[in-house]
């Protein structure tokens, strides 16, 4: 494959993964710089690996994978910069600003109160809406350990849930005059 | 509501918030500058034509400088040992962190093969170690890396090199357990009279311009200091990017593409005769397409 082809094909996986990809670095980074870092970060690697890139929905799947590894990268204090995006950054920025960061503390208590691996699988499961199979791509592990773990992993969220929720919003038994 | 939907909610965005974000012009820009950089990472000269300018708190790329050294005096490792440490010699002391080897550098032209010796000791059996030569000069020192083990990292200036080995010039870590071919590459102090493959600032004592001023001079007043000095002249063009931050260096490119009243930034040399001004184009000036 010449150089045209792949840029052309690097182009068609961008524009179609664009969004999951800032989605996934969004979700998961507190800053808008380190997420446009990141995103940009992920984007480089995926070209120059551009020959590796799986077919179809697979590439969605390969470059989370990617995000993730560049994620925790980040998350070690290693930064590559090889753009300056800054547009990107100036865009990502605005995003910040208008989302809201988390609706409830307890939820965020809970969240916290998992291990990384369990935050990732529930996260992949829930945010990214992937099934065993497709985490199991992107964590590199059989499908079926995919599914004990993500099994495991709503247990406790759900244990840590309770734990976390404030007292004033505990769940009371119904009284009579509520159960009729 | 489902402990599913609880989690979902907490979610800062959902990828349906962000539709219509692939086309924006922050991820045009972005694939644009992206289609523009080499297709696999590179070496140390070749870097140079990409780099970004000063973001002074990012540094950039995987080569690294970290510091110095000519005549710096080489002291072994030091006594004490890190609980961590697999592997000490002369020039090199190694420690085992979790997935990764650290290596301290302590010989600022050290052998390569006692660095490989290193390596296969450790079982990087994989890892060429090449040494390029960059001024004596050279403030900071310069690691390249390139690898085919899409796992695989490099990280350099380890900010523990001084605290964790005397002495240590240099220090990076490297996934122990990669696959296929690497190739690590280390600088050291060129010869008297050798081409560098690394750039320095020209006008620093001891190289080619040594104490002259070109920084602001006009191309025109800055090539005929350089041409005083018996030396050529090539260009390069910084553009800026987006709200100032940082520019994007275009070169090297024909003299007739360069405006003799345009500001010169910086001259840096390759110690081969030639100074390469870097010119920053008149405000207004359109850049070509990509940067």
């Amino acid at each position: 494959m010449d150089e045209t082809d792949d840029q052309s094909r690097f182009e068609t996986v961008y524009r179609r993964t664009y969004e999951q990809i800032l989605g996934y670095v969004m979700r998961r980074c507190s800053s808008a710089e380190d997420a446009a870092d990141i995103v940009a970060e992920t984007y480089v690697t995926a070209w120059r690996r551009v020959s590796e890139i799986p077919r179809g929905d697979a590439a969605r799947l390969w470059l989370y994978g990617v995000a993730r590894r560049v994620l925790a990268n980040h998350r070690r204090g290693e930064r590559r910069r090889e753009t300056g995006h800054a547009e990107l950054t100036a865009e990502t920025r605005r995003r910040y600003a208008m989302s809201a960061p988390s609706r409830y503390d307890h939820v965020d208590q809970a969240m916290n109160a998992l291990s990384g691996d369990d935050r990732e699988l529930l996260a992949l499961s829930v945010w990214e809406e992937l099934d065993p199979g497709q985490i199991a791509e992107v964590l590199g592990c059989s499908r079926n350990a995919v599914r004990i773990r993500l099994h495991r992993a709503r247990k406790r969220f759900a244990r840590a849930l309770k734990d976390a929720r404030p007292a004033a919003v505990r769940p009371r038994p119904l009284t009579n005059e509520e159960s009729r | 509501m489902s402990n599913d939907q609880v989690f979902r909610e907490q979610a800062r965005v959902l990828d349906a918030d962000l539709s219509g974000s692939a086309t924006t012009a922050g991820a045009d820009a972005l694939l644009t500058e992206i289609l523009l950089l080499e297709r696999t990472p590179v070496p140390a000269p070749a870097a140079r034509r990409s780099r970004r300018g000063p973001a002074p708190s990012r540094l950039l790329l995987g080569l690294a400088a970290s510091v110095a050294l000519a005549g710096a005096l080489v002291v072994g490792p030091s006594l004490f040992r890190e609980s961590g440490q697999v592997y000490a010699s002369q020039a090199v002391t190694i420690d085992r962190d979790g997935d990764e080897y650290n290596f301290y550098i302590t010989d600022g032209d050290p052998d390569p093969g006692e660095l490989r010796k290193a390596f296969d000791k450790v079982g990087l059996g994989n890892v060429k170690v090449e040494l390029m030569p960059v001024s004596p000069r050279q403030r900071n020192p310069v690691d390249g890396w390139e690898d085919s083990d899409p796992d695989a990292k490099m990280t350099s200036t380890l900010s523990d090199c001084k605290v964790r080995v005397e002495g240590c010039l240099t220090a990076f870590s490297i996934t122990a357990d990669i696959k296929g071919p690497a190739t690590l590459r280390l600088g050291r102090p060129a010869r008297p009279g050798e081409k560098y493959d690394f750039p320095i600032d020209a006008t620093v004592p001891g190289e080619a311009l040594a104490g002259v001023r070109i920084g602001g001079l006009t191309v025109a007043e800055a090539e005929r200091v350089v041409r005083e000095h018996d030396l050529k002249v090539a260009y390069e063009l910084r553009w800026p990017l987006h709200e100032g931050v940082g520019y994007k260096v275009e070169g090297p490119v024909p003299a007739s593409r360069v405006d003799a009243g345009w500001k010169v930034a910086e001259a840096d040399s390759y110690n081969d005769g030639v100074i390469i001004l870097s010119v920053e184009p008149a405000e207004g000036t359109t850049p070509p397409p990509g940067y």
